[in-house]
């Protein structure tokens, strides 16, 4: 296997130790970055103190599109695991933060409450060049001990489009100063009314990074009894969930600034977190990309409606007859910083009840079925049982206890903090405002009752669970797994052998996986991804060919095999939060489990989204556990097997054994062995398994194709004398195959699981 | 001992306004970058959050947040994966 080939060389040949050049803080530093290229080799030591980190990249030869990385603790590889060069993406997914819009003026800024917070050490950056020419390009780093900066929004008044009209703002009409609003042009006044709404919605939040706030006018449905007066909503989502794939086999961009994974947040806490505006963390241009957009019906004051009632645009209580303009205003724009559910109200697109794209949001996760204990969150009930709570009238609650324990929640009688959820379910309405209970409080679905309010009240703390939260965080810690087989319940007889193999340059840990699994005639097949674990994630490598779920062929003994790339896929497996991921969450028990894993794989063009778990837990490993890859040397390469040893009550061992073997085509099959009271020189029956495809029902049947005679003693990396096997298999398939070997060298090519 | 800390840092940045030059390793990106992955996009409908005025036979107004219309969609590259 020239899988066992590479990686065997890849251990030996792994890059050299990053080095990386340290910036002076506060001083603009000049680099050439060659055309399409990138540097991994910056970092900057950050003091003792610090709450405030800002990095700012950008160049003088051009407009250019360069993009900036940062990390902290631990380096950037300079290469992948197959010494290639890396890519977009593979920066992207080593980085705590990016900022990556189409432009050449990059930042970044890291405060104390971001989730990888600011603080002493080392922060390593990198940076990407995609202009077609070398550019000079000049990165700055600052770091202060400022406490945390109440948020400051940027309104975009200049953003025209077929539905953003933006003369309204400019109107020259005059107007004399009226409640606090100093303006003397009816369009300054509405100007200034935006601006005054934004400073009493800031109240109670902080932001590192700007939050950029659209306004338009336009024609919303109006008559001579009702009106839209206006209408505001984040303009995007943004979420860390790579178990989504796109027709090409690619995902979103990882967003590991948000602290909770597979659920959407607003762009606003988004921006926030991620501490770069929004342009920067979708990408694209910065000249028209915006947080939220708030669009008033420019109709309010045509004499024909609502009697002709205007826009009161003093900055106090409207008075009787004439619009809020600030309380509306602050009113949907709190909505647009992300107090607003994501789950249907409506059939329009998908059950009443149901959850776009079947994932979460951050605000629909502090939500419980408050009418029975345990309280059931909203996100991990069925879709009839959401839309059940959802016209339950009080029946749900909002449960984080930063806004629970709230001086500002008064009591209701009912727990947590209670929802608006009328029956018939009113749209746009139900969830995502308070209880009508909460008198006075601007959030709840009618202003009548709050009249003259302007803060957000409760929906600060409440807020604060959905990215807002000015509490200094806690540097995240990341799983760990176990190396070993790994398997998912629902698709039994697949299979991942996941082993640490050693630790690189960069001083991650190199891991391996081999997935043993079926093709779609039900063939047992298997691939290899080589990769570090970097924050908990397996960031499988590009191979040549960019792959990292490699299908090889068998050549010869001693010849490297081949990497077959149009049947190579990718893969990615993350063990962070993975009891979250839709994966995990598929309705499948998993009593008493251990570490989760969710893993994506795409092989053939399609994808699979897997929740895998230990499938010999720790405390189960025996002593002198042989569990690891295993493989005859360089020498013999091309072949190979997962073992896992298994301790019995009784102390003797059970051994598993998946060889990995070339069938008369030299593609790549797998067959299986097992026994218990393993010893040494033991002989046991090899059996090939007819499998499922990987979206298929479950349908095994074994078949005996040979024996082995297994001599294992010494779970040791590299040779050791003792370690031998020999074995006679001929694969049952069409393609037929007789491989054998006598008495074999065997070593341990991963780490010993001790 | 922190103040006396921040002295330095902070005199440190201000005597550090200089710019200077420096060589760093690079390698060309990957070939195969491509920077644009699929971004998530939701569709925004007319109407999305919304404040409606209602007038009484009296003249006065009341208000209320809704939006019939409202629903999030996506931008249809991703879809949920499915083997």
């Amino acid at each position: 296997m020239r899988m066992l080939w590479i990686l065997f060389a890849c251990l030996i040949c792994v890059h050299a130790a990053a080095q990386t050049t340290g910036l002076t803080l506060g001083q603009r530093t000049t680099f050439a970055l060659p055309a399409n290229a990138y540097t991994t080799a910056l970092h900057v030591d950050i003091p003792a103190g610090t709450t405030r980190i800002k990095v700012e990249l950008d160049n003088d030869t051009g407009d250019d599109d360069l993009d900036l990385f940062l990390r902290f603790g631990t380096p950037f590889t300079p290469l992948n695991a197959y010494s290639q060069p890396m890519s977009f993406d593979e920066l992207a997914d080593q980085s705590h933060y990016y900022a990556i819009s189409g432009g050449d003026e990059e930042s970044i800024t890291v405060g104390r409450a971001n989730r990888q917070p600011a603080r002493a050490g080392r922060w390593y950056i990198a940076a990407i060049s995609f202009a077609p020419r070398t550019v000079n390009a000049r990165i700055k780093v600052e770091a202060s001990n400022e406490g945390a900066r109440p948020v400051e929004f940027v309104v975009r008044f200049n953003l025209p489009a077929d539905d953003c009209d933006i003369a309204p703002w400019n109107d020259p009409t005059p107007a004399a100063p009226i409640g606090g609003n100093p303006g003397t042009t009816r369009g300054e006044q509405r100007r200034n009314a935006v601006i005054e709404s934004l400073r009493q919605l800031a109240a109670g939040f902080d932001s590192e990074t700007p939050i950029s706030v659209r306004a338009c006018w336009d024609s919303l449905p109006a008559d001579a009894n009702s009106a839209t007066l206006a209408g505001a909503a984040p303009d995007n989502f943004l979420f860390d969930d790579n178990t989504l794939v796109a027709g090409n086999g690619s995902s979103p961009r990882p967003a590991p600034y948000l602290p909770h994974k597979y659920a959407f947040y607003a762009s606003a806490p988004a921006s926030r977190l991620g501490g770069a505006p929004a342009c920067a963390l979708q990408g694209g241009s910065c000249d028209d990309v915006t947080d939220m957009t708030i669009t008033y019906n420019k109709r309010i004051g045509e004499p024909t409606i609502l009697g002709g009632a205007q826009f009161y645009l003093g900055y106090n209580t409207a008075p009787f007859g004439s619009i809020d303009f600030v309380g509306v205003s602050v009113h949907e724009l709190g909505h647009g910083l992300g107090f607003i559910s994501l789950v249907r109200t409506t059939s329009n697109n998908g059950a009443v009840g149901s959850l776009p794209l079947d994932r979460d949001d951050i605000f629909s996760r502090q939500l419980i079925d408050n009418r029975s204990m345990p309280f059931r969150p909203l996100t991990q009930l069925s879709t009839a049982q959401r839309a059940d709570v959802m016209a339950s009238n009080n029946g749900l609650s909002w449960n984080d206890a930063r806004a629970v324990n709230s001086p500002q929640n008064t009591p209701t009688g009912f727990p947590g903090i209670l929802m608006h959820a009328p029956n018939p379910i009113q749209p746009g309405s139900s969830v995502s405002h308070l209880s009508e209970l909460f008198n006075g409080q601007l959030m709840t679905p009618s202003l009548n009752l709050s009249r003259g309010v302007r803060q957000l009240g409760l929906a600060v703390p409440m807020l604060y669970a959905a990215g807002w939260d000015p509490a200094a965080a806690t540097a995240p810690s990341y799983a760990a797994p176990y190396g070993g087989l790994w398997f998912d319940r629902d698709r039994d007889g697949h299979g991942f052998d996941f082993q640490r193999v050693r630790r690189d340059a960069s001083g991650y840990d190199l891991y391996t996986l081999a997935f043993y699994t079926y093709d779609a005639q039900g063939r047992p097949e298997w691939y290899l991804a080589l990769g570090p674990l970097i924050d908990g994630v397996f960031q499988a490598g590009l191979a040549p060919g960019e792959r990292s779920l490699l299908r090889y062929r068998y050549v010869a003994p001693g010849t490297p095999s081949q990497v077959v790339t149009a049947q190579s896929g990718v893969i990615r497996l993350d063990f962070n939060q993975a009891a979250d991921s839709p994966a995990c969450r598929d309705g499948t028990a998993r009593p008493g489990v251990g570490t989760l894993g969710s893993l994506r794989f795409t092989i053939g063009g399609q994808s699979g989204a897997w929740c895998i778990e230990e499938l010999v837990p720790r405390a189960q490993r025996p002593a002198g556990d042989l569990t690891g890859l295993w493989y005859a040397g360089d020498a013999d390469a091309g072949w190979g097997a997962s073992v896992a040893t298994v301790a019995r009550s009784n102390g003797s061992r059970f051994l598993f054994k998946a060889l990995y073997f070339p069938d008369a085509t030299n593609a790549g099959r797998w067959a299986y062995a097992a026994g218990e009271n393993y010893a040494p020189g033991q002989t046991l029956a090899v059996f090939e398994r007819r499998g499922y495809c990987r979206s298929c029902p479950v349908s095994l049947v074994d078949t005996q194709i040979g024996t082995m005679t297994v001599n294992l003693v010494q779970p040791v990396q590299g040779p050791s004398p003792g370690n031998r096997v020999s074995f006679d298999v001929t694969y049952a398939g069409p393609e037929g195959g007789r491989f054998t070997r006598s008495n074999a060298a065997y070593e341990l090519l991963t780490a010993p699981n001790q | 001992m922190k103040p006396l800390l921040f002295l330095i840092f902070g005199a440190a940045q201000s005597v550090a306004a200089s710019e200077t030059t420096i060589v760093v390793a690079t390698q060309p990106l990957a070939s195969h970058s491509e920077k644009h992955a699929p971004a998530l996009r939701i569709e925004r409908p007319e109407a999305v959050h919304a404040m409606r005025a209602t007038r009484s036979a009296k003249g006065g107004l009341s208000y209320s947040c809704d939006a019939p219309g409202l629903d999030f969609r996506f931008t249809k590259p991703l879809r949920p994966k499915e083997y």
